[in-house]
């Protein structure tokens, strides 16, 4: 029976190699025909670059800073502040903060920055824009006005099919107090056309 | 680099120190770890950059990375009382290989989980090449084998990776 497997282990082997441009003359010329030649040795080409490509994306981490001489936190207290160390580094960079004042010192510093840049107040926009900005609101506001003025027609709508009779003392739902607060809001649009409320 | 004689250890340290401490966690999964091979590296180094004779830097400097690291395994296995990082559970037994102690380190990522999921000495391959950058011969000089054998354990390395991980790539 043929071998099975789509290369050999030799050209897969030749194959990851190649990658790391570690092949002999000869071997690179075997290499190159079977690439020209072979869709199964180009398609294992792909899955060796694949697997070669992701652990080379594997980060590089931070060693432990108390081991470098005269090493400090840097960077890695901005990125700590945001919360956004990787987990390998908590533990370092904690452990740091809690030997080295000078880091303590920055970290404080850097701390009291990023609150006062989140502090900033919102920047009013340029004239020129303003027109265009309250445009947009007016639209924005009108859109609001129709959709209440449907939630309102909607609201009297159902109260005017429930059958408030069978003793039931209309004063005390309060229907017209909702209906009123409804249609107030409403005409601040195109009001909807009266409903009769509250009639069986 | 690195043929320099003049070459303090301080400067090993912040040279190498990143990559040497990443070496670590790539094998094992645990920073404390490879917080201790930092260490135990460095004062290697210390001692032993005065009979250093010139010739390749690198690949001395990771036979003493990867010698202190085995030794870190095997002295961890020697005092199982010693408490251990939350899900890690070395097994008690007769000469365990490394494969069976960092067979249960807490894994952080699926490469990661891939990575140790594969028999050490083509984990150690692998990561000397793609994730410290070393050449074949280098790697053959810190690992002693022959460049052939760094070549199959790379190569087989990365057949079984791309097999464990099955998401699209």
């Amino acid at each position: 029976m043929a071998d099975v497997r789509p290369v050999s282990d030799r050209v897969s082997m030749l194959l990851s190699c190649y990658l790391d441009g570690e092949l002999t003359r000869d071997e690179l010329t075997e290499v190159v025909a079977a690439l020209e030649s072979d869709l199964d040795a180009i398609a294992e080409f792909r899955r060796l670059k694949d697997a070669r490509r992701i652990v080379r994306t594997l980060p590089m981490l931070h060693m432990p800073l108390e081991l470098i001489p005269g090493g400090h936190l840097g960077e890695q207290l901005s990125a700590y502040l945001d919360g956004e160390l990787v987990t390998a580094e908590m533990p370092i960079v904690s452990t740091h903060l809690g030997t080295c004042q000078d880091c303590r010192r920055e970290l404080a510093e850097l701390d009291r920055s990023r609150t006062a840049v989140r502090a900033l107040p919102g920047v009013e926009p340029p004239e020129f824009l303003a027109p265009r900005i309250e445009d947009r609101k007016h639209r924005r506001g009108l859109r609001a006005a129709v959709a209440v003025a449907a939630g309102a027609a909607a609201v009297s709508l159902a109260f005017a099919v429930t059958p408030l009779g069978n003793g039931e003392d209309p004063a005390q739902v309060s229907i017209v107090d909702l209906e009123s607060r409804h249609t107030a809001r409403a005409s601040t649009g195109s009001a909807p056309t009266a409903v009769q409320v509250g009639a069986p | 680099m690195a043929d320099n004689p003049t070459l303090t250890w301080e400067d090993v340290a912040q040279r190498y120190g990143r990559k040497i401490y990443t070496f670590a966690y790539r094998l094992t999964g645990n920073p404390d770890d490879a917080a201790d091979l930092v260490q135990e590296v460095l004062l290697r180094v210390r001692k032993g950059l005065s009979s250093y004779t010139p010739g390749s830097f690198d690949g001395w400097l990771w036979r003493i990375t990867r010698n202190a690291f085995l030794d870190g395994v095997r002295k961890k296995k020697r005092r199982p009382t010693q408490p251990l990082p939350e899900g890690d559970s070395f097994a008690v037994g007769a000469s365990p290989s490394p494969d069976e102690v960092l067979a249960s380190v807490r894994l952080s990522d699926d490469v990661q989980s891939a990575l140790l999921k594969l028999p050490y000495d083509f984990r150690e391959a692998v990561v000397l090449c793609d994730v410290v950058g070393l050449t074949y011969d280098e790697i053959a000089v810190a690992t002693d084998v022959p460049v052939g054998t760094v070549r199959s354990r790379i190569h087989r390395g990365r057949s079984m990776l791309r097999g464990l991980l099955t998401w699209p790539m």
